[in-house]
């Protein structure tokens, strides 16, 4: 079996006497979507920032492409292909849609340190940029300021700097929040598409989205994994209906 | 933007004038204010790379603009009075080149912002702010009590430092050369805001955490901002000390990191333009209120209150509205 993008071992993390994280096994395989479900405060939130490097375990560890990553910042991690998105879209009010994903697209080519040329004048730059935006439907966008645009546009802006970080393993932190009907189809649709290229962990709470989407689901209760699975397997899983299925039949 | 380069022009325009007026009228006190709000422009323009594009409130930017008139004042009368800085390891002597004060004095303003701001970009907010004003502090109580250079009673020397073969000397001359290099200045700025850099310096104003998930480490890019904002106050400190020919313990006063503050508070917060015209006000302020009552300082804090809460933006967001208003009335 090849060995996955992404694994945690007994990874674990507390605020004061509440366990938000305890001892959490998890992986994300080349090509999957993994998703992540449970109820509010269960510590899917917690579990993202532990493993992007926001915030340190208190024990545990991380592998990321079979390399042990505890010990590194979040920029490091980034650096070697884990890209997030944002739960509350972390996004700078002035700045238009274009520059946040040419932005994005600078560490790879070149890195920021450059302070002569105008970043606007970098044809190349632009053009990726826009075929980003073009892929998250936004092209029509690409001059507005992020004040300007409404919540469901910020969540696209937010898979498109994701994707412009050409991640090996992404994380997606309820990106559906607040869309509508339309841009939740359009997402799908694309996540089922990026699918191929890199690994996925996708929190949401649209149960029609998740059994549609993942290839596996694990169910987090209380900051530990109670079920893991395929979308049969867990929705024929006692445990799950019970802790967090159970207002559905 | 492009409003942002039609009020630099304005508030550019509008100095430029007070020089001519200066020299057609035979008016070298003129002159020497406009050169003065050249020098203090240079200075806030310098102070708002770190707060206005990258967010960082520094109260301690005295010590770059002190810096930079030390730079000048050591380096003049060691020239003046034949004695090497030091002779060991190698022999080094003083100078009354301009450009040779003036790379010394941006190293010198470089170096030292490079500790305090690794230091004080480990904090934020107000600590931030406590931070930098201690350091600066420290330098001046340095400046203060080192019998060396002057002490509390400052460095004085008779003569402008050399540039090319211009009559420095000469208000008109050394207006235009504050004029040229703040010129210059003001477009390396515009050039670095659109660059990559600049994108990068954005966002981590407005949004670090996310700079990081890019894979871009924050404090790396605010301490680059840091020290060429640095950098440009310290080349203003040294065009200050030459225009007064003194240099003292005053410049690395907090009541003039205050005042640097001001310029940039006043004229307008982020935009490039902001500095000069908040410099020009303040000067104008201060000669015209000045002439009422020895007060004056008083009228000004009304003024800046009432320019500060008449909405954000300074003198740079009065323009703007105003042509927003006239926009209006002419569609």
């Amino acid at each position: 079996m090849v060995e996955p993008l992404l694994v945690t071992s007994k990874l674990s993390r507390g605020f004061g006497a509440l366990m938000a994280c305890d001892g959490v096994d998890l992986d994300i395989r080349a090509g999957e979507i993994h998703a992540l479900i449970g109820p509010n405060g269960a510590g899917k939130s917690t579990f993202v920032k532990l493993v992007c490097g926001e915030i340190a375990p208190d024990s545990g560890s991380i592998h990321l492409l079979g390399k042990p990553v505890d010990a590194l910042p979040m920029t490091a991690r980034a650096g070697m292909g884990m890209a997030r998105s944002f739960q509350v879209s972390a996004l700078a009010p002035s700045m238009n849609v274009l520059d946040h994903v040419v932005l994005a697209l600078l560490p790879h080519t070149g890195g920021v340190f450059h302070f002569f040329r105008p970043v606007a004048r970098e044809r190349d730059l632009k053009y990726r940029a826009e075929k980003i935006l073009a892929t998250v439907g936004m092209l029509d966008r690409a001059a507005i300021p992020v004040s300007g645009l409404s919540h469901g546009e910020r969540r696209q802006l937010e898979i498109a700097i994701a994707l412009a970080l050409e991640p090996r393993v992404l994380l997606l932190d309820e990106p559906m929040a607040g869309m509508g009907a339309e841009g939740s189809a359009r997402l799908a649709a694309l996540l089922n598409e990026l699918r191929g290229d890199m690994g996925i962990l996708l929190i949401e709470h649209d149960m029609d989205t998740v059994f549609a989407l993942a290839d596996r689901i694990s169910v987090m209760v209380g900051g530990q994994i109670v079920a893991s699975g395929n979308a049969e397997a867990i929705r024929s899983d006692k445990t799950v209906q019970t802790a967090y299925l159970g207002e559905t039949p | 933007m492009r409003g942002d380069l039609v009020f630099t022009l304005v508030a550019m325009a509008a100095l430029l004038a007070a020089g001519l007026y200066g020299y057609f009228g035979d008016e070298p006190f003129v002159l020497t204010l406009a050169a003065k709000a050249a020098i203090f422009g240079l200075a806030g323009a310098g102070l708002n790379i770190a707060l206005g594009y990258g967010g960082l409130v520094s109260l301690g930017h005295a010590a770059f603009f002190g810096i930079g008139g030390y730079a000048a004042g050591i380096l003049a009368s060691h020239a003046r009075n034949y004695e090497p800085l030091m002779t060991w390891p190698v022999e080094l002597a003083g100078s009354t080149s301009a450009p040779i004060i003036w790379i010394v004095a941006m190293l010198a303003a470089g170096l030292f912002s490079l500790p305090m701001g690794l230091l004080s970009l480990r904090t934020g907010g107000v600590y931030f702010i406590m931070i930098t004003l201690a350091f600066a502090q420290m330098l001046y109580y340095f400046a203060v009590s080192w019998p060396a250079y002057g002490g509390e009673d400052g460095l004085s020397f008779y003569v402008r430092n050399e540039f090319g073969g211009l009559q420095t000397m000469n208000p008109w001359v050394w207006f235009l050369v504050c004029y040229a290099i703040l010129s210059v200045m003001l477009v390396l700025i515009a050039v670095l805001a659109r660059s990559r850099f600049g994108l990068a310096l954005t966002m981590a104003r407005e949004n670090p955490l996310r700079l990081g998930n890019l894979g871009i480490g924050p404090k790396r890019v605010l301490l680059t901002a840091f020290v060429i904002s640095a950098v440009v106050t310290g080349l203003a400190g040294a065009l200050y000390a030459d225009l007064n020919r003194f240099v003292s313990p005053a410049m690395l006063s907090w009541h003039m990191s205050g005042e640097i503050m001001i310029f940039v508070i006043l004229g307008g917060v982020g935009r490039l333009g902001g500095p000069v015209a908040g410099a020009c006000v303040f000067i104008l302020l201060e000669q015209v209120l000045g002439g009422f009552t020895e007060y004056w300082q008083f009228l000004l804090g009304v003024a800046l209150i009432v320019i500060v809460l008449m909405g954000s933006g300074g003198l740079a967001g009065l323009f703007d509205r105003l042509g927003a208003r006239k926009a209006v009335h002419n569609g």
